[in-house]
C-alpha cells in the first residue's frame, strides 16, 4: 500500500490529517489532536509519522505535547527533537504491527498505548 | 512607480546571509563591470518584533541567460521558471538580488520595482507559503528591498542586512538605549565604545547551565551583554553544586532550578542585564521561540544528541554557535587522569558545521544512545572539575565577544580549539565546509517550518 493510500485511510478516521514532502524525499504525516490514554495530561496531542523516501513503513513517530503519564511522571526515553524545524517529542515503543496486513490507524493507536504504561 | 510612493508595511525586515553564500554574492554582484543578478532561495522567520529572511542557497543568472538591452538588465524567462521550480521543490521562497555599486543608501529604481513586482507576483502564485522579494545592495554591503511575507499582499521594506561571518556584520548596526559607563572603561580599551554598544544591543543564548554554562552566564553578564537567554530544565543537585558558579549550599535543600540560580547570579553581577530563563529542555517550543531571537548561541551540553539539535537550530536561523565540551577520563583506580580533553567550536552558519567537522556522525550518535534512536538517553555520572569547565567557558565567551564586536583580526572562519587538560594547551585547527554535507544542505537558512 502506498503512503498516499495510508494517508487516505488516516484521513477517513481522524479527519484533520496533513502531509508534506521534504526536499530529501521524507514524507511527514500529521494527525491533529489524537486522544491520549485516560489519565494523561494533556488529554490530546498532535501525532507525527515519518516515512523515509520511497518507503511505506514509518521509521519514526512523534507527539507534539510534553506528556505527563497517569502516574504524574514523564515517560522514559521521551526526547524533544526538531523535525523540519518544528519541536516534537520522539518516543520509543515496541508493538506488533505488520505494514502489509495491519491498518494504519492501528499503528497510531498502538503507539499511543505507550502513554498508558506507567513505568 | 517610484520607491517612496509605493504602499508598504513598516515592520523591520532583515536579510541574513550565511558565510559562504556571502562570499559568493560579493564575487557575483560587487565586482563585475555590468550589473548582474542573483536569485536567492530563502526561508523566513517571524521574531517578536521583526521578520527575517534567510538565504539558503544562491542561483546566479548565468551569463548566457542575459538579454541584450540598453536600458536595463534583462534575462530569459526560462531562468525564472527554473528558479521557481527549484524553490518550490525545496519549499523555499525567492529573493532577487542585484547591486547598485557605491550607492548609499541603496534604492530600488522604478524599473527594479516594476519588473521585480511582476516577477514576485509569479513567485507568490507558485509558492504562496514562502516569503519573496526583490532587493539591491549598496556601499559596504548595505541593502534596500521589498519583501512580501507569506499571505501579505502589500510588501514590507527591507533595510537591514546581517552578513554572517566572524565577526558578524549587521548593517545598520543594532540600536539600543545606551549610556557610557565607567565600569566598562578597561574593557572599552579593547572593544571601543562601539563594541560596548554592540554588546548592550545583543542577545546571547546559553543552552546548558552547569559547569560550563554557569561560567558563561556570569562572564556574559560582566561583559554587559544586553540580554541573556538561558535554557536548562534541571534542578541543582548536591553532586553538581561543586561546579555550578553562583550556587549556595542551601540551594539544594530548596530544590532551586539552575535557571533560578543563574537569574540571581546575573542580578548580583550586573543588574543592567536582562535575563530570560527558560526552564525547559531544548528544543522545546518555548526554548526555540526565545532562542531564535538571539544573535549568538553558546552550547554547554553533555551529549552529542543535544549538540545535534542545537546545530540544526543554529543553521536554520543562521545564528553563530559556539560549542564547548569536556571529557575527563580517570584511570581505573582514580589516582590520575588518563585523558582530559575538550573542545571549543566556533561555528559560523555557512561555514563548517559539527557534521562537516565529523564531530557529529551517525555512528557516534548511535553509540551514545546505545544503538537505539535518539529517544534513548544512555546516562551516567562522568568526571567533571570546575577549573577545566572554566577554561573552556572563558574561551567560548571570548569567541562570542569576537563574533559580536570583531575585536581581533583573524585569518580563518570556523575554528576548533582542541583542549588538552593534562598539558594545559589549546591547539587550533581549521574546519572546512564539506560540499556534500546533508546537515548544511538541508537546514541552512530554512527558518520557520511551513506546512
Amino acid at each position: 500500500m502506498t503512503v498516499e493510500k495510508k494517508v487516505e485511510e488516516l484521513r477517513y478516521l481522524y479527519g484533520a490529517v496533513s502531509t508534506k514532502t521534504l526536499p530529501n524525499g521524507t514524507i511527514l504525516v500529521r494527525i491533529k489532536e489524537v486522544q491520549l490514554p485516560s489519565g494523561c495530561a494533556p488529554s490530546k496531542t498532535d501525532f507525527l509519522i515519518e516515512f523515509p523516501q520511497n518507503q511505506d513503513v514509518p521509521s519514526k513517530r512523534y507527539v507534539k505535547e510534553n506528556i505527563t503519564l497517569p502516574n504524574g511522571k514523564t515517560p522514559r526515553n521521551f526526547t524533544p527533537t526538531q523535525v523540519d524545524g518544528e519541536p516534537w517529542y520522539e518516543f520509543s515503543f515496541n508493538f506488533p504491527w505488520n505494514s502489509q496486513t495491519d491498518p494504519m490507524y492501528q499503528y497510531v493507536e498502538s503507539a499511543l498505548q505507550r502513554f498508558a504504561k506507567t513505568e | 512607480m517610484r520607491y517612496k510612493d509605493l504602499p508598504k508595511l513598516n515592520d523591520r525586515v532583515e536579510l541574513r546571509i550565511p558565510y559562504r553564500e556571502g562570499i559568493e554574492l560579493e564575487k557575483a554582484l560587487f565586482r563585475p563591470q555590468k550589473e548582474k543578478v542573483v536569485f536567492a532561495l530563502v526561508g523566513g522567520a517571524a521574531l517578536s518584533n521583526s521578520y527575517i529572511m534567510l538565504v539558503h542557497s544562491l542561483m546566479p543568472v548565468p551569463s548566457k541567460a542575459y538579454l541584450k538591452s540598453l536600458s536595463s538588465t534583462a534575462w530569459k524567462a526560462e531562468f525564472n521558471a527554473k528558479a521557481i521550480d527549484a524553490a518550490a521543490k525545496a519549499r523555499l521562497g525567492l529573493l532577487i538580488l542585484h547591486s547598485h555599486g557605491n550607492q548609499y543608501p541603496p534604492e530600488l529604481s522604478s524599473t527594479d520595482i516594476d519588473n521585480g513586482s511582476q516577477l514576485v507576483d509569479a513567485f507568490r502564485t507558485a509558492i504562496p507559503r514562502s516569503p519573496h522579494g526583490t532587493s539591491v545592495f549598496g556601499r559596504e554591503g548595505s541593502i534596500s528591498g521589498l519583501v512580501w511575507k507569506p499571505g501579505q499582499t502589500l510588501p514590507t521594506e527591507m533595510n537591514n542586512v546581517r552578513w554572517i561571518s566572524d565577526p558578524v556584520r549587521i548593517i545598520p548596526p543594532l540600536e539600543t538605549k545606551y549610556r557610557s559607563e565607567e565600569k566598562y572603561s578597561s574593557q572599552k580599551l579593547l572593544i571601543g565604545e562601539q563594541g560596548q554598544k554592540l554588546l548592550k544591543a545583543s542577545k546571547v543564548g546559553v543552552i546548558g547551565l552547569c559547569g560550563g554554562g554557569s561560567h558563561v552566564v556570569q562572564q556574559l553578564a560582566l561583559l554587559g551583554i544586553g540580554t541573556i537567554v538561558a535554557v536548562d530544565n534541571d534542578l541543582i543537585e548536591e553532586r553538581n553544586r561543586h561546579r555550578l558558579i553562583g550556587a549556595r549550599p542551601n540551594d539544594v535543600k530548596q530544590k532551586l532550578s539552575k535557571t533560578a540560580i543563574m537569574s540571581r547570579l546575573v542580578k548580583e553581577s550586573n543588574p543592567d542585564v536582562i535575563f530570560v530563563a527558560v526552564q525547559e529542555r531544548f528544543p522545546s517550543e518555548n526554548s526555540i521561540k526565545m532562542l531564535k531571537e538571539c544573535d549568538a548561541l553558546i552550547g554547554c551540553v553533555d551529549t552529542l544528541n543535544a549538540r545535534k539539535e542545537i546545530q540544526k537550530f543554529a543553521w536554520r536561523y543562521l545564528i553563530p554557535y559556539v560549542d564547548i565540551g569536556l571529557a575527563i577520563v580517570p584511570c581505573k583506580d582514580g589516582s590520575f587522569a588518563d585523558r582530559i580533553s575538550g573542545q571549543v567550536y566556533d561555528l559560523i552558519p555557512g561555514a563548517a558545521c559539527l557534521w562537516c567537522a565529523q564531530f557529529l556522525t551517525d555512528e557516534r550518535l548511535s553509540k551514545e544512545s546505545g544503538g537505539h534512536g535518539s529517544a534513548y538517553v544512555v546516562g551516567g555520572q562522568q568526571a567533571q572539575v570546575v577549573s577545566f569547565n572554566g577554561v573552556l567557558a572563558s574561551q567560548a565567551v571570548t569567541e562570542a565577544l569576537h563574533i559580536i564586536t570583531g575585536f581581533a583580526r583573524r585569518r580563518s572562519i570556523s575554528n576548533a580549539l582542541q583542549f588538552d587538560g593534562i598539558n594545559g594547551t589549546m591547539m587550533p585547527c581549521i574546519l572546512n565546509r564539506r560540499e556534500k554535507c546533508d546537515a548544511c544542505n538541508d537546514e541552512l537558512g530554512r527558518g520557520d517550518p511551513i506546512w
